[in-house]
């Protein structure tokens, strides 16, 4: 589905992706790990369109991807939940997750998006009105999630969305994360935390300066001691 | 100094105020969503005015006729001006970007000299010279009608944006940009309608408020001066801020003249903006 | 000495500079005057980047410095018979204290860029409706000055007014290079590029805002005087009014703001331009000469949002300026 090869990105002559080649297949969980600058997130926003890269393909289904910018990636179904949330602050919950279904494909569809969204986070919908920066990070969470559902993704990508939750929200989360999978939703989740996105993961990838070090099943690696030593032991 | 004399100069600072107000919000969604200080915004105003006086002395049309034609007609010239003149600018920096405007206040103010010449100019309408009398209050009709539209325009402008998915596509810009793009939003398409829509509304405001004023080229950039001040006292993005901040200024001005003088009057809003940019930076209900 | 020449171009520009300063000698006429009012321009637009363009004050306020320049020696000519020769350093000391004030005020209060900007705006309309309304200012009317010869700072040629400006631009584009390449000048750009970072590697923040706009204040005061000597009358739509204000941020910008030949270029294309543009159509219809002004202003900034200081420097990249680029980061 996912089709990324020899990506080269960055921040203007900074240099953070030094060719990654990835895949994801439809119907996956897969999961990339790497530590705090490894270059987790200029993946993820490159993916997604935000940023341009300066080499490489990124190929979705039959759409290519790379430099094409956000909007032609959520019309063709890339969908990103951002690190740290990024939620609407000053905007409540129902007017954030409208704000996902902008895009002319899932306007239509918004209602009915808008009532599975709730049926799924009940708690979103306990809050519909509040403000969105006045609610706890793990509903945040939840809101992001369903902001970007909201835009009938059919690849949804995570930017770490353990960061910041207490472990229960986390345990929440990975659990709706878990039942959208299920559902047959294709995810790509990026983490710090390995061993959580490897347990829910059917195969993951690890990340290390900018390059693939390592990729495999989740079972595998989670026994490797490759991906430990790429972790500096904080397995 | 009697009381009714005060209460007509509150009233009619009130009046202003509302003008002011609106204004100061057209200027507020421009800086909002593309960090593009406007100093030729007053300019476009004084644009407009002249537009309809253009139009009354041609065509014999009333200004309030005018209003909806020079509404479209400035929406589009705010888009084409975004498109073709300011974005590729922004490209380099806000800080150009507001250096593009203040060559603008030059193209704008001597286009208008040009056009028509440096004498002051007026422009009656059907309402000229009438009063509402409201005991013991005297209103001249035009400013009732004009602060009435400013006032209605404010509260279409804060439903449109509030309860429109326009609004939130335009307000989702102004909070979180990278987060707006990522759900698909246009941002340049946004910021482009914003900035035609807020040269739109001095559009709609100029004919609404023209026979209350006195034209003159150097007119813009005294109004743009005190939709700047209005933006700052009440806020910057705050849309609350820049309606009550309006009426400060407007009767604070209004008063200040009554009271001291003219010049005095004129310098209250500089004084006010200085009083508030260092003691309350965030504006009096802080920025949004 | 060599110092000077280590910028763009090398001693390059410099001679360039002379000749085109020796030029309306040699061409005469009516081209002093132009030359003048350029001359003038250029000082003025180096004054304002010291504290506009290298330390990135956006100081919208120069009109408050060239009007104590204007009006301090005028006035003290006027009541004390004091020669502006002398009266012009009184008047360089009020800009000043004006100078060291407002920076001393957007130290302490912390402000922003542009909430500083806004402040300075404040401060010129407040000085300019106190200078149009005060009889002692002259108000609206102005006042003219009493008439003299050398010794007051008169001169009966064209000629002679134009080497005195031309000299003071001369001394501050050496003073500008130099600062440019001093400890000073490093100091400043890193206060324009990150505030907080310099700060926290110890630059002292406030002593150096104040040293760049109590020169920048000073530099422009002078000219001021110059000016009001000049045109032989002071009055406040010209020396306190934003116009001329929004005319050297302009001409900097278009120059390119934070070098040190930004500033010279600006003007040396611009005010030529503008005088040209006036006499070929400004009989026909007022305006005309300034509205195309301005749409080659609106184009210049368009196409080259950097200056023309940037432009050249990209076309020509060898030769890199000692600086760093804009202001903004996107």
């Amino acid at each position: 589905m996912l089709d990324i090869s020899g990506l080269v990105s960055g921040y203007g002559r900074i240099t953070i992706l030094r060719g990654v080649d990835l895949c994801v297949r439809e119907g996956e969980l897969v999961a990339l790990v790497g530590v705090n600058g490894s270059g987790k997130t200029t993946l993820m926003k490159t993916i997604a369109g935000l940023i341009r890269p300066t080499g490489g393909a990124i190929r979705f289904e039959a759409a290519e991807l790379d430099g094409r910018g956000c909007e032609r990636a959520v019309e063709a179904g890339v969908v990103l939940v951002p690190e740290g949330r990024m939620v609407f602050p000053r905007m409540s919950v129902w007017e954030n997750l409208m704000l996902g279904g902008v895009h002319p494909r899932a306007r239509a569809r918004r209602a009915a998006s808008l009532e599975r969204i709730f049926d799924l986070f009940p708690r979103l919908a306990e809050r519909r009105d509040q403000h969105a920066g006045s609610m706890s990070g793990g509903e945040q969470q939840m809101l992001a999630i369903g902001r970007g559902l909201m835009a009938l993704p059919r690849l949804l990508i995570l930017d770490e969305p353990s960061l910041g939750l207490s472990p229960l929200m986390v345990q929440e989360t990975y659990a709706a994360l878990r039942r959208l999978n299920g559902e047959g939703l294709t995810i790509l989740l990026a983490e710090q935390n390995v061993k959580l996105s490897l347990a829910v993961s059917s195969r993951g990838y690890v990340i290390e300066n900018g390059r693939i070090v390592l990729e495999g099943a989740s079972g595998d690696l989670v026994r490797d001691p490759a991906t430990r030593k790429a972790y500096l032991g904080r397995l | 100094m009697s009381g009714e004399v005060l209460l007509q100069a509150a009233v009619q600072g009130l009046q202003m105020g509302a003008i002011y107000a609106l204004i100061a919000l057209s200027m507020t969604l421009i800086f909002s969503v593309g960090g593009l200080l406007n100093f030729a915004h007053g300019d476009f105003l004084a644009l407009a005015m002249y537009g309809s006086f253009i139009l009354y002395a041609a065509l014999k049309v009333d200004a309030y006729v005018a209003a909806p034609f020079m509404f479209l007609l400035f929406l589009g010239l705010g888009i084409l001006l975004f498109r073709r003149l300011v974005q590729p600018v922004l490209a380099a920096g806000v800080l150009a970007g507001a250096q593009l405007t203040l060559g603008l206040v030059f193209v704008e103010q001597n286009l208008i000299l040009v056009l028509f010449g440096g004498d002051y100019h007026t422009v009656p309408t059907v309402l000229s010279n009438r009063n509402l009398v409201i005991a013991p209050l005297v209103m001249p009709w035009v400013l009732v009608v004009g602060s009435a539209a400013a006032a209605t325009l404010a509260a279409v402008l804060y439903v449109v944006l509030m309860r429109s998915d326009f609004g939130r596509q335009v307000r989702a810009v102004t909070q979180n940009r990278d987060a707006a793009a990522l759900m698909g939003i246009r941002i340049d398409r946004i910021q482009a309608l914003a900035f035609g829509l807020g040269i739109g509304l001095l559009g709609l405001t100029g004919p609404m408020i023209v026979s209350q004023f006195t034209l003159s080229p150097t007119m813009g950039l005294d109004l743009t001066l005190v939709a700047l001040i209005v933006m700052v006292i009440g806020g910057i993005g705050n849309f609350l801020g820049s309606m009550i901040g309006g009426l400060i200024i407007g009767v604070a001005e209004s008063l200040g003249s009554l009271l001291y003088g003219g010049t005095v009057g004129a310098m209250i809003p500089y004084g006010l903006l200085i009083v508030v940019l260092l003691f309350r930076p965030r504006g009096l209900l802080g920025e949004r | 000495m060599t110092a000077l020449f280590s910028g763009y171009g090398g001693p390059l520009p410099w001679i360039a500079f002379v000749v085109i300063a020796l030029a309306p000698f040699a061409l005469g006429g009516g081209s002093i005057s132009i030359a003048l009012l350029t001359m003038l321009f250029i000082y003025l637009c180096i004054a304002w980047n010291i504290v506009g363009g290298t330390a990135g004050q956006f100081c919208i306020g120069h009109s408050l410095f060239l009007a104590a320049g204007a009006y301090t020696p005028t006035l003290l000519s006027i009541h004390f018979g004091l020669s502006p020769w002398i009266g012009m350093f009184a008047g360089a000391a009020v800009a000043v204290i004006i100078g060291v004030f407002i920076a001393w005020l957007s130290f302490r209060y912390a402000l922003p860029p542009l909430s500083f900007a806004l402040v300075t705006i404040a401060f010129a309309m407040l000085g300019y409706l106190a200078l149009s309304s005060i009889d002692f200012f002259g108000a609206s009317r102005g006042l003219t000055l009493p008439r003299g010869g050398p010794a007051s700072y008169q001169f009966r040629s064209d000629g002679t007014y134009y080497v005195v400006i031309a000299v003071h631009a001369l001394a501050a584009l050496v003073l500008s290079a130099w600062l440019y390449g001093s400890k000073i000048g490093l100091y400043l750009r890193a206060l324009r590029d990150n505030e907080r970072a310099a700060h926290a590697i110890g630059v002292p923040v406030l002593k150096y805002k104040m040293m760049a706009m109590a020169i920048s204040a000073g530099l422009t005061a002078l000219g001021g005087t110059f000016y009001a000597q000049y045109l032989q009358f002071v009055e406040p739509h010209t020396f306190a009014g934003i116009t001329i204000v929004i005319e050297i941020i302009l001409f900097t910008v278009v120059g390119g703001t934070g070098t040190v030949w930004g500033p010279v270029l600006g003007p040396l294309v611009l005010v030529p331009a503008g005088e040209w543009l006036r006499h070929t159509f400004g009989d026909a219809l007022p305006g005309v000469h300034l509205l195309i002004y301005g749409l080659l202003l609106v184009t210049v900034i368009r196409i080259a949002p950097d200056g023309l200081v940037g432009a050249l420097s990209r076309r020509w990249p060898k030769a890199e300026l000692p600086r760093t680029t804009s202001t903004e980061s996107a």
